[in-house]
């Protein structure tokens, strides 16, 4: 690939709690690849995606990263819901706070219909249950339009329906060129959208493909 | 390392401290309106003294802390805010005693005495955060704002209670100045010679945080190792 | 920045006035306070400008923790904070639009606190209450400063909401010695009228200064006190 990265970890250090978490991490991600982050509990697949969005420093090293902020999106298990405000007001002001621009209701509600919320667009957030305010959730990524999307296991408590609502969002973003990093809560439900695999192990963060992968394992059959 | 300097530090210390009473009983004539009471002078001015210079370098560590991150920064501000606040506390009390014998109140709205209650209040706080559960650069972040901010606070509280008193009536008038030279040689033997104490003290507890977090991070490694352990 | 901090304090203004009691809390502890106080006062008998000053002060401040304790806590319920860290701004916007959000409130309880000073503290307003504006906005701007600033360390865990007090009452000295001063030359006092002009510059300075002073050191430290998890 001749193309510029998106975004480059340059031998990154991090000691968390006292604790060191990997060393000398180096690796690049391109447009249009979709990389699902595993390791077990503590390994620091969290403080991973923290540390591109600049949520936290690195200890050592440099992360590069090739885009403008506001095209970082950031979905977390977290919702970022304000409950005393309406889904639209919600959505209202996290996309003007991204976007700097103010948008109109109708371009919001086509949104929401797309996550099937249209009914609740004036509602207070607050009564949402756990799937609709992750769905309100999605409905703020897709307003973004961000280009490097970090997932920090997004479907945690959903149903099956809205599983399905986000792995079609998913892909939206495949078609529109954006790069994913991704922690799952269940990375075998999600690891048929990913492209490749970081793994934490031993403090080591390896980079793999999958499609080779699962391409060489075909030639096998 | 540190530990090699702990004896000739003890040493130095007991020896300094020896003199200081020979000046402050033998040496030093007594005041002749207070009596012995003023002998506690020679005690509360070097406390008051480096508990300020121990704030001071709170602040000045939790700078460090701030730029360059390095643990053993915060290891440093936390035993200087720590060793300051217990001097501070020693300086209150016997300020709050010598008060009352040469002045008749034990607390009066004094610039001086104002900005070493307020220090104290603040440090009191820092110490409250350095008990509270959060993560060890969360905690050195908010302990080094704190120091920084409250040293910054000093100089406004001085003045401000400077200019508060002239409204009040003054409680009791300056002091006589004019110490004898017995007096003051003594004064300033013992400020000097508290740096012994107090550089024993602080290296004493800068030594002890640092063991404190070797032995946490062993502990939290084998934590961690134990839990993949269990996984696999 | 400038205008993201605006919208933070929209927000939040929309979330404090509209949406919920929240800000009553505060008027309403104010307002007690007041009150209680007046309860020390024999029937005909006034309070000194003075004394009636630190009272006003005293439910300002108090008014003021309630405010940003709830400015702060907002973003937290489902981690809004962690979305406004990732806006493509400087992090100050956030401290710049809880300054802002804060500082309308706190104008707003003391509207209402003004009142009550007349009404339950029997003063009367004095020759010099220009003074006492001034001092009033110069403080406000100083104690939402520092209010801001602190407001982000105690947010979240237990036991974390006492300590926003505890730290700040004691940073506020300064700046409450002036405030009181100010604000009393600006009330009616029927047995010492007396004031001095030069006095009086000298704690607009003071309250200047502090303002000057935590601005600035907002400005570099908030980043240390709102990273992080």
């Amino acid at each position: 690939m001749n193309q510029e990265p998106v975004l480059k970890f340059d031998k990154v250090t991090k000691t968390f709690d006292l604790r060191l978490l990997y060393k000398n991490v180096t690796f690049s991600v391109y447009k249009n690849q979709t990389l699902l982050i595993t390791g077990k509990n503590g390994t620091g697949k969290t403080t991973l995606l923290k540390m591109i969005a600049g949520l936290m420093p690195t200890s050592n090293g440099l992360i590069h990263v090739n885009i403008e902020k506001n095209k970082i999106g950031y979905l977390g298990h977290q919702t970022f819901i304000y409950p005393h405000l309406s889904a639209i007001e919600n959505l209202r002001f996290w996309t003007q706070a991204f976007r700097g621009i103010c948008i109109s209701d109708d371009e919001i509600l086509e949104i929401l219909k797309k996550v099937r919320l249209e009914k609740f667009s004036h509602d207070h957030a607050g009564i949402f249950s756990r799937g609709m305010a992750q769905r309100l959730n999605i409905a703020r990524i897709l307003l973004q339009d961000p280009q490097l999307l970090l997932f920090d296991e997004p479907s945690t408590g959903l149903d099956k329906e809205s599983k399905l609502l986000f792995h079609n969002v998913v892909q939206e973003f495949q078609g529109k060129n954006a790069a994913i990093l991704w922690v799952s809560h269940a990375p075998q439900e999600d690891s048929f959208l990913a492209s490749h695999e970081i793994h934490i192990e031993d403090k080591q963060v390896t980079l793999t493909s999958l499609q080779e992968k699962t391409n060489g394992e075909q030639t096998h059959v | 390392m540190l530990q090699k300097l702990f004896l000739p530090l003890a040493i130095l210390a007991i020896i300094s401290v020896a003199i200081s009473q020979y000046l402050i009983f033998i040496y030093a004539p007594l005041e002749q309106y207070l009596g012995y009471a003023q002998k506690i002078f020679y005690f509360h001015l070097p406390v008051a003294w480096w508990s300020f210079v121990s704030f001071f370098l709170s602040a000045v560590f939790g700078i460090l802390y701030l730029l360059k991150k390095k643990q053993r920064y915060d290891n440093i501000s936390y035993a200087s805010a720590e060793l300051g606040f217990v001097l501070a506390t020693l300086t209150l009390i016997t300020g709050s005693i010598w008060g009352r014998h040469s002045w008749g109140v034990w607390w009066t709205w004094d610039p001086k005495l104002t900005t070493a209650l307020v220090l104290w209040f603040i440090f009191a706080a820092y110490l409250v955060v350095r008990t509270m559960p959060m993560s060890q650069e969360q905690k050195g972040n908010i302990s080094a704002v704190i120091a920084i901010i409250g040293f910054l606070d000093v100089p406004l509280i001085f003045f401000a209670t400077r200019l508060w008193r002239s409204i009040h009536p003054a409680v009791f008038n300056a002091e006589g100045g004019g110490l004898e030279p017995e007096m003051v040689h003594t004064i300033i033997f013992c400020v000097l010679s508290f740096v012994f104490i107090w550089l024993w003290f602080w290296l004493y507890r800068i030594n002890q945080l640092e063991q404190e977090k070797q032995l946490e991070q062993i502990r939290t490694e084998l934590l961690y190792n134990e839990e993949s352990e269990n996984n696999d | 920045m400038f205008n993201i901090a605006l919208l933070i304090a929209k927000k939040d203004l929309t979330i404090i006035l509209g949406r919920s009691a929240g800000l009553c809390q505060a008027l309403l502890l104010g307002l007690l306070l007041i009150f209680l106080f007046s309860l020390s006062l024999e029937t005909g008998q006034k309070l000194s400008p003075h004394a009636a000053a630190t009272m006003f002060w005293l439910a300002s401040v108090f008014c003021q923790v309630l405010i940003f304790q709830m400015l702060y806590t907002n973003e937290e319920q489902n981690s809004a904070r962690v979305g406004l860290q990732t806006l493509p701004c400087q992090i100050q916007a956030i401290w710049l639009g809880k300054f802002f959000a804060g500082f309308v409130l706190l104008l707003l309880s003391q509207l209402l606190f003004i009142p009550a000073l007349f009404i339950f503290l029997s003063q009367h307003i004095g020759l010099h209450y220009g003074y006492s504006l001034l001092g009033i906005f110069l403080t406000d701007i100083g104690i939402c400063t520092c209010g801001s600033l602190l407001g982000a360390l105690c947010v979240g865990q237990s036991g974390k909401e006492s300590l926003l007090s505890i730290i700040i009452f004691p940073l506020l000295i300064p700046l409450l010695l002036s405030a009181i001063s100010l604000s009393s030359v600006g009330l009616l006092d029927f047995e010492n009228s007396f004031y001095d002009i030069a006095q009086i510059q000298q704690w607009l300075g003071i309250a200047f200064a502090f303002d000057m002073m935590f601005c600035a050191a907002s400005l570099i430290l908030f980043p240390f006190l709102y990273r992080g998890e």
